[in-house]
């Protein structure tokens, strides 16, 4: 399959997407050895990676600074690379704090909104903010440097739709009609209860108010008079960054591991992308369970194992071992094949790339690069 | 507490079922150990923890199933996710609940549901709901109360385990099929931080109560799920080790689920191994190596999680290819087992 090679070649922009724990990073950190392969500067943007992983890619949980794997060092570790490899973890909430302190009117304001409550909830619990945040920082590090590729590992989301719809939602919830009304005058003058006590005939305010305590309203109203003005820029923002994520600069490659709960979340994702007219890349299983082929002959086997020199009948009980092994390692790649077949058939059109699953966890670039050649099988 | 239990054995034969009396008689496959021990067994509160795709949800269904087999009424909540238990038995599982089978019940929480209810039940009147919260104006800002939706879903789970009926509970058990661990955790402990930080009013004392349930070790046990693969152990070990040093509930027991059989532990594979070279026969050699090594890493998993000093109960893999309710009876078999009928099958 040529096209995920293609799709590396071409785009600026490549995100990978799917559920927690699918081999996400560790596909997005493949690509990224691909790409050097291919002679492009590319950067591995990271939000969680695994610690041996990490620290294959010289990482460190303590940092978010860029680090570049050289050519030579790459080649050392027998990637046939020909550009230099740079990574980077983001911190997400020292994301949202910088883009606050860009955008804010002033340096004053701008503590003030990082010391509110309602800002520390947003940035770091509200559904979509990671998400947002994410986005953010790949718009900034694809158009503010002179990599030729971005490679953004989206974060784990508990439901796939939340990165997609990230954008949109972070600036619906500041920017509706319902704040707009509600802070504009009155909030500035301090009457912001009032005229909200008005809208719900004069019970919101009231229940609100038992629910949460009468401190909530008034640092709401706080965070909402302050971050009301960054709404411009972010707005902008915003726009920009959808454009990124759905023009033709953009692919993703969806990643899922061959059980039900990643699975019918990759099928659940494929769906809004193709509906929003998103570029699906390809469509990668990881870990997916093969079984040899042939037919397994005792006889030979047994003989074999005995001339190893395995007495009778240890030989006998490794033959029936393997024998059950084989039916039940039949099974397993069949209960994988046949809970991958919807998305397969979702696939169509996008390369569907399955990776065998290895012995042991991918946790060094030696690995990474035997992945690599699977997802991008090289022409010798 | 745990100190009786002896260190399960991963068995190396396919050992006969054991059956309780009433257990349905299409359970059949392994009994690996014993099951959730007696005394914790008894607890109202079960929640089922672990990493995405260790098959958490067929473990409290199978939980669910043990309990309600043992004449106890059983609820059984999905947080917010994909319906996993409704295909199994054969039906759907949404918002409200749902006899699924004699004695259990089914719920799958979704916030909008929960807020609403909570709501009604902080409110009182049903037009007074209206009239506020299905207001667009007031919905929006009901976003920024910080984790309101978790806290609805909590308190939805609280709500029933305090219902009555008559004089005794409503539901004798509550399994709680938790999301995925750093969302699980947080669900937890939601109502603590809230009455932490509230100020005093309707919501500190909720969120109190709901923390004190949560916090009981005569009512609440959490069980975490892990497989036997790497990853998923150490995530295992973090998620028991975050659930002890912040004390957000109290342990019940590991649960090792797909343990694979066992083909080849305590032979040699000296001989194997070096047939891995073998043109022929080279793949078969390394299937049974590799096959080999799955079951060194399962004992070596149950070893760890033994470590952290609650009792271990393990399950093993599903010999069928799609998971159904048989499956999901002999998952019920096999963790609502005791020791003594353990032993004396063995």
């Amino acid at each position: 399959m040529t096209e995920l090679r293609h799709q590396l070649a071409h785009r600026r922009v490549v995100c990978t997407v799917g559920s927690g724990g699918v081999g996400k990073t560790t596909c997005a950190a493949a690509l990224g050895l691909v790409a050097s392969a291919m002679g492009r500067k590319a950067l591995v943007l990271t939000i969680d990676p695994a610690k041996r992983l990490a620290s294959a890619m010289g990482l460190s949980a303590l940092s978010s600074e860029e680090r570049v794997l050289d050519v030579e060092m790459l080649r050392a570790h027998g990637v046939d690379a020909k550009a230099p490899l740079a990574v980077r973890m983001l911190d997400l909430k020292a994301s949202w704090d910088d883009m606050v302190r860009r955008l804010a009117p002033n340096p004053r304001q701008a503590e003030v909104i990082l010391a509110n409550r309602f800002y520390t909830y947003m940035s770091t619990e509200l559904a979509g903010a990671q998400e947002y945040i994410a986005c953010e920082a790949l718009y900034t590090l694809s158009y503010e440097r002179d990599y030729d590729l971005v490679i953004l590992d989206t974060p784990p989301t508990a439901h796939a739709l939340d990165f997609l719809d990230a954008p949109s939602r972070i600036l619906s919830i500041l920017d509706n009609d319902a704040v707009k009304w509600a802070s504009k005058p009155a909030l500035a003058a301090g009457r912001f209860s009032l005229r909200i006590l008005d809208v719900a005939g004069g019970q919101a305010m009231k229940a609100i108010e038992k629910i949460t305590g009468m401190e909530t309203l008034k640092e709401l109203s706080e965070f909402l008079v302050l971050f009301e003005q960054m709404f411009d820029p972010i707005r902008q923002r915003t726009a920009a960054v959808q454009t990124l994520l759905g023009g033709k600069e953009t692919s993703f490659v969806l990643v899922a591991s061959p059980e039900r709960g990643p699975l019918n979340q990759a099928l659940f994702f494929l769906e809004r992308l193709r509906e929003w007219h998103l570029g699906v890349g390809a469509v990668v299983v990881n870990r997916v369970r093969h079984a040899p082929h042939g037919e397994l002959d005792a006889e030979m086997l047994r003989s074999a194992l005995l001339t190893a020199g395995s007495p009778t009948d240890v030989a006998e009980k490794l033959v029936d071992g393997t024998e059950r092994a084989l039916v039940e390692a039949r099974r397993r790649a069949r209960q994988d094949l046949r809970a991958m077949a919807p998305l397969r058939k979702a696939a169509h059109g996008a390369a569907f790339i399955e990776i065998p699953r290895f012995g042991d966890e991918v946790h060094d670039i030696r690995g990474l690069w035997q992945l690599a050649r699977h997802l991008v099988p090289f022409e010798e | 507490m745990s100190s009786k239990r002896t260190r399960p054995v991963i068995t190396t034969a396919a050992a006969p079922a054991v059956t309780s009396a009433d257990a349905s008689p299409s359970t059949e496959g392994r009994v690996l150990g014993p099951g959730i021990p007696p005394d914790l067994l008894l607890r109202q509160l079960h929640v089922v923890m672990g990493k995405g795709g260790v098959g958490k949800s067929m473990v409290s269904l199978g939980l669910a199933l043990g309990l309600a087999r043992r004449g106890k009424r059983v609820l059984l909540c999905q947080v917010n996710a994909p319906d996993a238990h409704g295909p199994v038995l054969g039906t759907s599982v949404g918002s409200e609940l749902k006899q699924v089978r004699l004695r259990l019940t089914a719920v799958n929480i979704e916030p909008r549901a929960a807020l609403r209810e909570y709501m009604l039940m902080v409110v009182k009147f049903q037009k007074v709901y209206e009239a506020i919260f299905e207001n667009r104006f007031v919905s929006y800002f009901l976003r920024f109360v910080p984790s309101l939706a978790e806290i609805n879903m909590l308190g939805k789970v609280w709500f029933h385990a305090e219902e009555k009926d008559g004089a005794r509970p409503r539901w004798d058990h509550i399994v709680v099929d938790a999301p995925a661990t750093g969302h699980g955790i947080t669900f937890l402990k939601v109502a603590r931080v809230v009455s932490r930080t509230a100020p005093p009013g309707t919501l500190r004392e909720q969120t109190d109560e709901m923390a004190r349930v949560v916090e009981d070790a005569a009512r609440t046990a959490v069980h975490v799920v892990t497989t036997p693969d790497e990853l998923s152990v150490m995530e295992a070990e973090e998620l028991l080790r975050r659930l002890s040093d912040e004390k957000v509930a109290p342990l019940g027991t590991a649960i090792l689920n797909r343990v694979p059989e066992g083909l080849f532990t305590g032979l040699p594979m000296d001989t194997m191994r070096r047939l891995q070279e073998h043109t022929e026969l080279g793949p078969l050699a390394r299937l049974a190596v590799l096959r080999q090594r799955e079951e060194t890493a399962a004992l070596a998993a149950g070893g760890r999680l033994v470590a952290h000093g609650l009792p271990l109960v393990m399950l093993p893999e599903s010999p069928t290819e799609n998971f159904s309710l048989p499956d999901a009876e002999h998952l019920a078999t096999a963790l609502t087992v005791d020791a003594q009928k353990v032993e004396a099958h063995s």
